[in-house]
Formats: structure tokens, sequence, C-alpha cells
């Protein structure tokens, strides 16, 4: 595999190819299962890190600090178990009004937060499923006009 | 839609929260871009809450995930056919086959990536992490750095080549230890 393909994976995964050059990097995957595995590693790469800048915007924002040299487990799980957990939680809260169970402590907190977070948003949510309702770490943002 | 009960309520919220990276790694596989894929993982999110009643959770909830986003992207893809940037169906069924079978490898490299991410200097973590903040555009960024949009595209490769390779490196070390 050349840098070349190397490259033109990480083009299209950034949006930055042209046309050709997708169709490019298309005829190149059907032609290669190595070139695909390595594509599905700069996935992989890209959505691990995607969600590690977000989990770090969250924590320079509203969370803790959390800096990364201290940090033994690091931030990748710290954020997939938040921003999960927030994810559903958000799901959970507008469309349930429930008491928590003394069980899922380990929800809790995090559902807490969540939920008082979303408590200071401006509008009230609407049920059952606004739009802007995501399972990740792009729900993070409030839709326009919360702000 | 059936109503879910409090302990199924309980039960899907700690399947998605497992299961999240995976499906978002096994969706992003399949679409051009960070925004669409978001976009289908809203959809597939909506989907698996409204149909986790009829889950049977004796069976595998990653694998029912999978097959519900596959079926979400490849009707995302279909309005978007004629962009060039998207890949043929052809294509997106092998990377969809493909993608789900490397998930375990790609569990143990979201593992190995806190390693290595901790081992790039602190200004090449700081530039990557900024590259990857949502709503962050590149020429901007460049520009704050007063470089040229191709010179930090070329920095941000060589980084990633580093962290893949690191990620490789640290999977073989784990695989002997």
């Amino acid at each position: 595999m050349s840098g070349d393909e190397e490259e033109l994976i990480q083009r299209h995964l950034d949006g930055c190819a042209t046309p050709e050059e997708s169709s490019a990097l298309q005829q190149a995957l059907k032609e290669s299962s190595e070139l695909r595995a390595r594509y599905l590693d700069y996935v992989n790469l890209d959505v691990a890190l995607s969600a590690l800048a977000d989990a770090t915007a969250v924590e320079e924002g509203t969370i803790t600090e959390m800096p990364v040299a201290q940090s033994s487990h690091f931030r990748w799980r710290a954020f997939a178990a938040a921003a999960a957990c927030l994810a559903s939680v958000c799901i959970a809260g507008l469309l349930t009004h429930r008491k928590h169970s003394p069980a899922r402590v380990d929800v809790a907190a995090a559902i807490e937060s969540t939920q008082k977070a979303i408590a200071q948003m401006p509008v009230p949510p609407v049920s059952p499923l606004p739009a802007w309702i995501s399972p990740t770490a792009s729900m993070l943002e409030p839709p326009k006009g919360f702000e | 839609m059936s109503t879910l009960n409090d302990q199924q309520h309980d039960r899907f919220l700690r399947l998605f929260a497992e299961h999240e990276p995976a499906v978002r790694t096994f969706v992003r596989s399949l679409t051009p871009t960070r925004m669409d894929a978001s976009e289908v993982m809203q959809e597939v999110a909506v989907v698996l809450w409204k149909k986790f009643g009829e889950f049977d959770e004796t069976r595998d909830f990653r694998k029912w995930a999978f097959g519900v986003a596959r079926y979400e992207a490849m009707a995302f893809l279909r309005d978007r056919a004629r962009d060039r940037h998207v890949f043929d169906e052809e294509l997106v069924a092998r990377l969809a086959d493909e993608a789900a079978a490397a998930e375990p490898r790609h569990a143990m490299q979201r593992e190995a990536l806190e390693k290595c991410l901790q081992r790039l200097s602190e200004p090449q973590r700081e530039l990557v992490l900024e590259a990857y903040t949502k709503g962050t555009r590149m020429d901007e960024l460049a520009g704050r750095r007063g470089q040229t949009a191709m010179s930090l595209y070329k920095i941000l490769h060589r980084i990633r080549q580093a962290l893949l390779e690191c990620v490789r490196r640290t999977m073989a070390q784990e695989e002997l230890g």
C-alpha cells in the first residue's frame, strides 16, 4: 500500500477529496482487501479522535478538568461512557418521568448532571423526540436557539 | 411503538452505552463525512429505541444494532447516490461486512489509542484534538497557526499515521505480553 493511498483515505474521510479522488479510492478499495482494512482502521481512528476531542471540549467547558497527563485511564473510556449515558439519558428524560432506582448508582450521577443541564435550557423539551436528539457527542451541543 | 417498562428502559440504556462507539464506527465506515454519520446515528438511535420492545434480549445487541445501522446507512446513501463522494452499494455492502467483523480489533485499537495519544508531544496532541473538535475549519485553524491548509493537512497526516503505527505496535506488544 502506498503513502498516496493512505493520504487519499485521509482526504476522503476529512471530506477534502475531489469527486475524482473519491472515485479512484472506491476503485482501489474494491481491488484490495488490505486497503479496505487500512481504510477501516482510519475510520476507527477518525471516530475515536472525534469522540476524544468532544470529550475534551466538554470537560474544559462544563464538567471537570482532567489533564491528559494525569489520566491513566484517559478520556476515550470516560467519553464513551459519559456520551452514551448522556445520550441515553436525554432520550429517556424526554420520554419518561421516572424515579431513579437506587441500583443505578453509577449512572445516576451522569443522569442528574445532564438533567440539570437540560433544565437550564430556556426552552422546555418537547415530546416525543426532538430532531436534535443524538445518541452521541453531537447531542452535547444544544440546538440552535438554545444558546 | 411498544412502551418499555422500567427494567427494559434500564437495559436499553446500558446496552446502548456499551455499544455506541462500535455502532458509530460502523456507520462512519459507510458514510462519507462525520456529519453524515451523525445524521445516520440519530436515526439509528431512534429506531433502536422504538424497536427495543421487540428485541429478543437473548440475542447480541451489537449485531442487532449493526443490522439497523446498515439499513439506515443504506437508505441514507441511496438518497445521495449521485454524490460521487458516496461509495456504490457493492463496496458499501463489503465494507459493512468487514467493519462488523473488524469490531473486536477496532475495540482493541481504541484502547491502545489512549496510550498512544499520551505519547504524542503536547503540541501534537493539542493540534490533533483541535482539528477534530466539532466546528473546526481546517483553513481557519491553519490561519491561526500561520500555516497553509495544505501544510496543516500534511502534519495531521503524519500524526495520524504515527498514531496508527503506535496502535499497531501497542497491540502487538500486548498480544506478546
